[in-house]
């Protein structure tokens, strides 16, 4: 604690500094305005200051080369600031008035709140199916707050008044909510100075009710013209990081299909033998990509998580092949688990490659709020002491004791939906053709992928057009 | 400035850190031509290991053979008969290496990241996939067909299809006229074409056309030793491709492109752009036309986007480039009835910038301050420093070119970027790239 407000330092020579301010605030107190943490933390970043506007806050970073940014997610919100220390004085100021001041300009929060609609209306519905597909299995998963869409509803938005925002950020953008984070060369001066602004906050005084939603179907089909198809399957699991099965798990799930590498089960049968798709993969906890790399992003932490598959999208003739292969894996590692040698080898592999999620101080930062979020120690450093210990017996056990084949959901974006329904409702094989000759144990494993049983009850498979999602 | 670059085979210097690029970059070229960048970076037991091969979607002068690059590069993770593909997998993985790869018009770039105490490993599979590559007629198959997934997985995105159109229709002989990606004709025809690949590695993968940068915490001294020793051996000289000149652009082009589904109403407005050499001066401009007349800071943003709001955002691919090839900036519109309106805001705030007052000699030298500081700001880690160095030094092949354009950007005056947008941005040499969702009969 530094000021009344409690704080994480990770300090080292880096001429930048970097700020990561964490609200334990996110989409799951949106209420029943679905949509508005996310619109009122993007109005606060990027909609201008008390004493500036959007457009001269853009300008006075400028040519610092500043950034001021703000992540949302389900019970997370925050603010991430860097700058080189030739600029520092002139930086610090305008990054405490996005929080302390911010300006709710009722033409940004027009402009924001359009682009928000346009976002669900125009690009997730329709341009993004990969994305499409995760936030649709999400929704599905969880009936409550937790399942909602962070960017909110198209209805959600279009109500929504400048009020609320404002409102919003006074109730929950709070110190009794905030963690700050320093980094790099942040000095005992600044941290001083930045908590000492912090303490002006206010504390929150409001609860906000859950929403609970309609039950799902289990197998959700979502028509929007794909041009391909893209399949997500999952069901929500009690474990995260601060449970002990957390790790081998996370380990299995990597050995089973490590997002976007080569050498998963998943990756190595669906795309390596059969050229199904660009890839395929599992998941052990809630997974947001960072854009332009390959890892995770960080503070996307929460207290309800998922397990889950991502099958990228697939030609629409191999849609049924493609999700009853991934289906037939999951059900083979059930019963048979991994080998040491996948145990060991995902283990190595995570020893070494979780030292690149923390190599910038912004990210390593990220984790060492994580862990407060979680209580836990260090968890990349946990993750790569037990890893020398974690044998296939341990990890198969946490796997069969989390992932439950019965409960699995299913988000499917294509064309066809009712096809693609009435094929899985029926039941009959679907065989695969491909263009090569395929080696003597794909030829002999393909006829059980192709009738794997799928066995889904007419009522659990429903088809709604895109336009439904998001929507209210 | 070009002292690195004209250092011959079997030579080493040292490009020295400068206030913009802060490293020092050490070259070495080896006797067949292969060039080895140490650049030492403060990254506590990590490394990256970038190999820049100068074949890209540009080599592909072949008709029917777009996209070839990118496949090849696919084909690279194939194995050879000492370390199979499996193998390597193992290799990678068990010491957790990050193995991958990208393709693009000038190059296509492997890249291993993982801990320093790996670096022996990268040294030896890579030196060995670049000499020894082997695969099978059936893997170089089924391989094709995960090219023709990512196909489809990227051309869900309009952005996608209108960046193929664009190059289309401003090229017409030269190789830039197509995507890396390729056309979806000849990804289908991917199958038959085995003996190709074959033929394409011999003629393109060479050693003086790569060049190795290893970026983070390592021993130069052993590090250059066991490179010398696994790369030294290997041979031949790179085939240059008989890429077309394309013939200077006379007059303004149009296109429109209608989508079938939802989607927010863009358009490309791009001008032919300079290749990155001599002096880097007309690079070093147009490293600078973005932030200049697009980015968040200009008085173009502000009208449209905050003022006007009839456009959600600007953005641009730019890249410094071999041959001379196009600037793109991309504009979503909220409404696809104001293209035009779009459009003459656009055109009248080049106009002013080229020959006005547009820019101001103040917001000009905030540019320059935000070129440097956003490189520094971006060497975040050892990878991050490494795809630097790989963009800057494609188009030259000089591995520590990028010291060297920056200081050329902060050299630069307004009277400069003025003569070159009165001389290049004009009528004669811009196209118009539009997009949106076709109407309902």
């Amino acid at each position: 604690m530094k000021n009344g407000i409690e704080t994480v330092e990770l300090r080292n020579e880096n001429p930048i500094v970097s700020f990561r301010l964490l609200f334990r605030v996110g989409s799951i107190h949106d209420g029943a305005k679905p949509g508005i943490t996310a619109l009122t933390a993007a109005l606060m970043a990027r909609g201008g200051t008390a004493s500036l506007t959007a457009a001269e806050l853009n300008q006075k970073l400028f040519p610092m080369a500043a950034e001021i940014d703000v992540q949302v997610d389900k019970e997370l919100t925050v603010f991430t600031g860097r700058v080189h220390r030739d600029h520092l004085a002139t930086y610090l100021p305008m990054f405490m008035d996005v929080l302390l001041a911010p300006r709710f300009d009722p033409k940004e929060f027009e402009r924001m709140r359009a682009d928000a609609v346009a976002d669900i209306e125009k690009r997730l519905r329709t341009s993004d199916d990969e994305n499409l597909g995760k936030a649709a299995l999400e929704w599905m998963m969880h009936l409550d707050n937790w399942g909602a869409f962070v960017g909110g509803t198209v209805r959600g938005l279009k109500a929504m008044t400048l009020d609320d925002a404002k409102k919003h950020a006074r109730t929950f953008f709070t110190r009794d909510h905030l963690t700050a984070g320093f980094a790099g060369g942040a000095t005992d001066t600044i941290i001083d100075d930045v908590t000492k602004r912090l303490a002006t906050l206010p504390v929150c005084d409001a609860r906000v009710k859950g929403t609970v939603g309609k039950p799902q179907p289990r197998v959700l089909i979502i028509e929007n013209g794909a041009s391909s198809t893209a399949v997500s399957i999952g069901h929500p699991i009690a474990l995260a990081r601060n449970f002990a099965d957390f790790i081998p798990l996370r380990v299995g799930m990597s050995a089973f299909g490590e997002h976007r590498q080569s050498g998963g089960r998943l990756f190595e049968r669906l795309r390596e033998k059969r050229g199904l798709n660009y890839g395929d993969y599992a998941y052990a906890e809630a997974f947001v990509q960072e854009p332009d790399t390959t890892h995770p992003l960080v503070n996307i932490a929460r207290s309800r998580q998922d397990f889950s598959i991502w099958i990228r999208p697939v030609a629409h003739e191999h849609a049924m092949f493609a999700l009853r292969a991934a289906l037939y894996e999951l059900d083979k590692l059930l019963r048979e688990g991994l080998t040491d040698d996948e145990v060991k080898r995902a283990g190595g592999f995570l020893d070494g490659f979780s030292r690149q999620w923390e190599a910038a101080d912004l990210r390593r930062l990220g984790y060492a709020l994580d862990d407060v979020f979680y209580g836990t120690k260090g968890y990349l450093g946990e993750l790569r002491a037990q890893i020398p210990s974690l044998t296939a017996e341990k990890v198969n056990a946490a796997i069969r004791r989390h992932v439950r084949f019965g409960d699995l959901q299913i988000a499917i974006v294509t064309k066809d939906g009712k096809k693609l329904r009435d094929a899985i409702l029926l039941g009959a094989p679907t065989p695969i053709t491909y263009p090569t000759p395929k080696s003597k144990d794909v030829v002999a494993e393909d006829p059980k992928i192709a009738a794997f049983p799928l066995r889904f009850k007419p009522e659990e498979v429903v088809v709604v057009p895109v336009s439904q999602l998001f929507e209210n | 400035m070009a002292l690195v670059s004209t250092v011959g085979a079997g030579s080493s210097a040292v490009a020295a850190p400068s206030a913009y690029f802060p490293y020092p970059v050490r070259v070495e070229r080896l006797e067949n031509g292969f060039t080895v960048a140490l650049v030492p970076f403060p990254s506590k037991g990590l490394v990256a290991y970038y190999t820049l091969v100068r074949v890209g979607s540009r080599n592909e002068v072949e008709v029917g053979h777009t996209g070839f690059a990118h496949l090849f590069e696919h084909m690279m993770f194939r194995g050879t008969k000492k370390v199979s593909a499996d193998k390597r997998d193992e290799l990678t993985k068990t010491r957790g290496i990050d193995d991958t790869a990208w393709t693009y018009i000038d190059h296509t770039v492997y890249t291993l990241q993982g801990p320093s105490a790996s670096l022996p490993t990268m040294i030896e599979i890579e030196a060995d996939r670049f000499q020894n590559l082997w695969y099978a007629k059936d893997i170089f198959q089924t391989e094709t067909k995960a090219v023709l997934g990512e196909y489809n997985k990227n051309f869900s995105n309009p952005a996608n299809k209108m960046d193929e159109v664009l190059s289309e229709t401003i090229f017409k002989r030269h190789t830039y006229k197509h995507t890396t990606m390729g056309y979806l004709d000849d990804i289908k025809r991917m199958p038959e074409m085995y003996e190709y690949g074959q033929g394409f590695f011999k003629r393109f993968y060479r050693p003086d056309a790569c060049t190795l940068f290893v970026v983070g915490d390592f021993d130069a001294e052993k590090t250059l030793a066991l490179i010398k020793l696994a790369y030294g051996g290997w041979g031949d000289k790179v085939e240059r491709p008989k890429v077309v000149a394309e013939a200077e652009q006379d007059g303004e082009r149009v296109k429109h492109v209608d989508w079938d589904k939802e989607t927010k109403p863009r358009m490309f407005v791009a001008f032919r752009s300079a290749a990155m050499n001599g002096d880097f001066k007309d690079a070093a401009i147009q490293n600078l036309l973005f932030p200049l007349l697009f980015g968040p800071a200009t008085p173009l943003y502000k009208d449209l986007v905050l003022d006007r709001q009839l456009v959600e955002s600007i953005e641009s691919w730019y890249i410094d480039t071999i041959d001379p090839r196009f600037f793109p900036v991309l504009f979503t519109l909220k409404d696809a009835s104001k293209f035009d309106e779009v459009k003459r805001t656009v055109f009248a705030a080049i106009e002013r910038a080229a020959t006005g007052d547009g820019v101001s000699p103040k917001f000009f030298a905030d540019v320059q301050s935000n070129a440097r500081y956003g490189l520094l700001m971006g060497l975040t880690s050892p990878a991050k420093v490494a795809e630097k160095l790989v963009w800057a030094a494609t188009p030259t092949g000089d591995p520590a070119a990028l010291g060297p354009l920056y200081e050329r950007i902060a050299g630069l005056t307004l009277a400069d970027v003025k003569a070159y947008l009165a001389k290049h941005w004009v009528a004669r040499n811009r196209t118009v790239v539009t997009l949106s969702t076709k109407a309902k009969k």
